[in-house]
């Protein structure tokens, strides 16, 4: 039962070779049992300690210590935030020191129980907007910030619409066509401007985009289908090229309209 | 090719200018191979790739840095995808390259590229083609 559940080792007799220093060959059989969060590295169990010495004088004094990690949610290698989870998360663990992870998008559909394993609460932020066409709150957005001196509410509109839902490319969008009507020479941001900046955000998003790419947005622009499990597709979603929204408790995917706008015909 | 907006090493530094120094900024620059000599000589010259490492993490004033991906290194590609906070703390970075490099290098570098402030296709001043050395 023991070998069993934590394994063993056995020595094989190979046919004897006479030039073989090592008749004997080592074969390693690995147990059932798994430990459940892998050992800490020697490396990381030494900076455990050096920040358990700095953080302890402000815990003891009923200090709350939070650390907010961000960057980390487009990584498109999942297994090396499970290496940072596994090892320098699990070190902070019992420390009382909490931490908020801003974590890579590609492990909220991964069928494993990981991230239920190593952390306490696991929420998923998608865009701005609940769906594509929730414009209301992304148009006050830019009305709150003066978007209506430069502009009319068309072009506010057209630049929430093709923003998705994505804050960062909201604002993109309104820089961009004012920088358009700059270059252009004009006071304010005319229809030419806002169609200018659109097909430059969806040229960012298009290039560097293979044919298998292009299928898949194809297929998802014209029946829905987005075969999450697939690598091309997890890319997609990496890179913002397709979105998932959350409305009436449903999920579902589509492609950024600024890149839906310059997709190419097959 | 895909038609990004076209502009000169003029143009980009006024943009730049416009959006202030103190603003953290990330251009990906595209041009054809033959052209890189004379934009960079317009954007007054670049920082070699072997060296851009030290170089931005130095601090002081904020700085205009430019590297030219003239050739496909994907450890640059992702020394520059795993720390783009840092190389943009100091100050504007450009990139520039040809476009075969830079569709290779986007699709490399995921937080490279939702970092970037914009993509721009880059063609030699003809303002300042008397100047060039």
């Amino acid at each position: 039962m023991r070998e069993l559940t934590f394994g063993k080792t056995v020595w094989l007799d190979l046919d004897y070779e006479p030039d073989t220093d090592y008749p004997m060959v080592q074969a390693n059989v690995p147990g059932l049992f798994r430990l459940k969060f892998p050992p800490l590295a020697g490396s990381v169990q030494e900076i455990q300690e050096l920040v358990l010495s700095i953080a302890s004088p402000f815990i003891q004094s009923g200090k709350q210590i939070t650390l907010l990690i961000d960057g980390l949610d487009r990584l498109i290698q999942p297994e090396r935030f499970r290496e940072f989870a596994e090892q320098d998360l699990q070190a902070l663990r019992g420390t009382k020191i909490s931490v908020i992870v801003v974590g890579p998008l590609l492990l909220w559909y991964d069928k494993s129980r990981f991230l239920q394993d190593y952390f306490d609460v696991v929420k998923h932020i998608p865009a701005a907007a609940a769906g594509p066409q929730d414009l209301a709150f992304l148009r006050r957005i830019l009305e709150r910030r003066g978007a209506l001196n430069l502009m009319d509410p068309r072009e506010v509109a057209s630049i929430a619409k093709y923003s998705s839902g994505v804050l960062r490319d909201l604002l993109t969008l309104a820089r961009s066509s004012a920088e358009y009507a700059y270059l252009d020479d004009k006071d304010r941001i005319g229809r030419r401007h806002v169609n200018a900046a659109i097909t430059q955000l969806g040229n960012r998003y298009l290039v560097g985009l293979g044919n298998a790419h292009k299928a898949l947005l194809r297929r998802l622009a014209k029946d829905g289908a987005f075969p999450v499990e697939n690598a091309n597709a997890r890319e997609l979603l990496v890179n913002r090229q397709v979105l998932e929204y959350f409305a009436d408790g449903r999920e579902f995917f589509a492609v950024h309209r600024a890149l839906a706008n310059v997709l190419p015909k097959p | 090719m895909i038609g990004f907006s076209t502009t000169t090493a003029f143009r980009l530094v006024r943009r730049l200018a416009a959006a202030g120094q103190n603003t953290p900024s990330l251009y990906f620059l595209m041009c054809n191979i033959s052209d890189i000599g004379a934009i960079e000589e317009d954007l007054g010259g670049r920082l070699p790739m072997d060296q851009f490492e030290t170089a931005v993490s130095k601090a002081g004033a904020p700085t205009v840095t430019l590297i030219v991906l003239d050739h496909w290194k994907p450890q640059v590609l992702s020394v520059l995808d795993r720390n783009i906070v840092l190389f943009t703390r100091s100050g504007t970075l450009l990139l520039l390259a040809t476009p075969e490099i830079g569709e290779r290098a986007l699709a490399a570098a995921p937080n490279l590229r939702n970092r970037l402030t914009d993509i721009l296709r880059m063609e030699p001043d003809k303002a300042l083609q008397g100047l060039r050395t």
